[in-house]
């Protein structure tokens, strides 16, 4: 039902997304598979290989997240469709947890797809020592040290859900797409300047939003990621259940 | 069971400083095709809005089926169905699509009767909603509507800017298939000849007020124009003079009831009646609503009136 109408809307970005990566991908493995037959690449190169390959996965996802967080039960209401939409007899929460989790459920793919391109190619590249390094089991207790490869994940679910779950809940608020957008880019980049201005003139340090910093320089967490991740989980919640609430009380 | 279809008590909306709708008590009987006429603006959109749970009353109630918002609205949107004024649907999507992606939501949806709207309204059902002619896109939201298996449809002007063979045929599903079946038809149109082709109910709504709620052949058989001349012609005070009109020395006067007794007391005052002539929906509509008129309340089936001159 509604689930298959969101994919029909998004199936474009989603394979435009898929087809950009696998050129990116055969570009790069091709470099590297050559620069390995020079220089003969080691497999110490753990580090650098997961902060590239997450840094590129988590932008791809941010761009993702714009492109499907403005696509939702609020711009169907302001293409006209939204009359027809919420006149299915279904609760209006329905449409927004519904475009919410598919929303999610195509940002969450098209990351493991990155993540497991962009690592199968590095081993392909450089060779199986790479994985070595890596640690699989989650330690919360820990300071988020960029082998910690379930940590990196979920920081990365959890950002890209808080950004998307921003933009959903503009645009549903808003009952426009745009407007959605550009007032979360505002909120985002706000944030983003007021947090350094705060950092330079007055030392103090708020929660970074970019977690790419965590996985280029593992910086410590703000604070410890058994706290955080909750946090920033209640947060990403907050955001379509805000929409809820929003949706429910409007005039369509 | 209630008698009604639909049912509004003092249903009200306000948008800032405006008053859309304004203490607008509908009653819309079982069965019926009931035309909801006013001019633009005048309310009917905001009013089909309310009664379909997109915009919340600022005071007031519906009950839909006897059913009431918002704690059944599910129930009534599953027994309703309901074209909005804009027919838009999703673009991309062919009616078959639509068809398949309308099926879950609708226990009563019927495959069968889709087909059989599809192949008598003549609709491409392979072509994407986008690329549909208007008349196409309003037979498409027609057919989902109808095989939905909706006790009621609430149509908001269904016909605007079609031409007259679609809308021929439009209004021969509705009439032939659905309502002969005892079903209820709310319609709101601009197009009063088509209205009067086909309803039995009719409810004038102006400046958000009901003016009128009435049967077709009552109208029918109430509403005179009394032509009288004569010096000195008395002013329309009587509650049952909706409006008059007066041109050189002939003053027509637009009667609700009781016409012949109307005309007997003119005459009593001194007029010569010329003429005592029944009018169509489209006359008592347009004296209804018309700009002269000053002051109008309306509640059912009720209209009362005190009209001035348009000399």
């Amino acid at each position: 039902m509604y689930l298959r109408q969101y994919w029909r809307d998004t199936r474009r970005p989603f394979y435009i997304y898929l087809s950009v990566l696998l050129l990116f991908v055969l570009i790069w493995l091709t470099g590297m598979i050559h620069a390995n037959r020079i220089h003969r690449i080691s497999g110490n190169l753990w580090e650098p290989t997961v902060a590239i390959t997450f840094v590129v996965t988590l932008l791809c996802a941010l761009v993702m997240t714009f492109v499907l967080g403005n696509n939702n039960v609020g711009s169907e209401i302001q293409k006209g469709t939204g009359d027809f939409l919420l006149t299915r007899p279904r609760p209006r929460h329905y449409f927004v947890w519904a475009g919410w989790a598919a929303g999610m459920a195509e940002i969450v793919a098209l990351m493991t797809i990155s993540a497991v391109v962009a690592l199968g190619c590095s081993t392909l590249a450089v060779g199986p020592a790479l994985w070595r390094q890596a640690r699989w089991t989650i330690r919360l207790n820990t300071d988020g040290p960029i082998t910690n490869v379930p940590l990196i994940a979920v920081k990365l679910v959890l950002l890209a859900a808080v950004i998307f779950g921003l933009i959903y809940f503009l645009t549903v608020l808003f009952k426009n797409a745009a407007r959605g957008v550009v007032t979360s880019l505002a909120i985002v980049f706000g944030y983003y300047a007021i947090s350094e201005v705060l950092k330079q003139w007055a030392g103090i340090s708020l929660p970074a939003l970019d977690f790419a910093q965590h996985v280029i320089t593992p910086v410590p967490w703000y604070l410890a990621p058994r706290v955080e991740i909750p946090v920033w989980t209640i947060l990403a919640l907050a955001f379509p259940f805000g929409a809820q609430v929003a949706l429910n009380r409007a005039d369509i | 069971m209630s008698d009604y279809a639909i049912t509004t008590s003092g249903l009200t909306k306000i948008y800032a400083e405006t008053c859309a709708v304004d203490g607008l008590d509908l009653h819309v009987p079982r069965g019926s095709i009931y035309g909801f006429l006013g001019r633009n603006g005048a309310g009917k959109t905001t009013t089909i809005r309310m009664l379909m749970g997109l915009t919340r009353p600022t005071s007031g109630a519906a009950s839909i089926l006897g059913l009431s918002w918002p704690q059944d609205g599910l129930a009534i949107l599953s027994q309703t169905g309901y074209i909005a004024e804009k027919k838009l649907l999703f673009e991309s999507m062919t009616g078959n699509e639509l068809a398949r992606f309308n099926r879950p939501y609708f226990p009563r949806w019927s495959d069968e009767l889709a087909a059989k709207y599809a192949r008598q309204l003549e609709i491409p059902m392979d072509r994407a909603f986008k690329k549909l002619s208007l008349g196409n896109r309003t037979k498409l939201c027609l057919l989902l509507a109808l095989a939905q298996g909706a006790e009621l449809l609430i149509l908001d002007e269904p016909t605007a800017g079609l031409d007259p063979v679609v809308m021929d045929e439009l209004l021969r599903v509705l009439v032939e298939d659905y309502a002969s079946e005892g079903r209820t038809i709310f319609v709101s149109s601009h197009i009063l000849a088509e209205v009067e082709k086909v309803a039995d109910w009719i409810g004038v709504i102006h400046e958000g007020k009901l003016l009128l709620e009435a049967g077709l052949e009552d109208i029918r058989a109430e509403y005179r124009r009394v032509s009288a001349s004569g010096n000195n012609l008395p002013a329309g005070r009587s509650p049952q003079v909706v409006s008059m009109r007066t041109s050189d020395s002939i003053t027509e006067y637009y009667v609700r009831r009781d016409a012949e007794q109307f005309a007997a007391e003119l005459k009593r005052q001194g007029a010569t009646i010329l003429d005592i002539a029944p009018l169509n929906l489209e006359q008592v509509f347009l004296q209804l609503v018309r700009k002269e008129t000053l002051c109008t309340s309306g509640n059912t089936g009720e209209t009362h009136a005190a009209l001035s001159t348009s000399i």
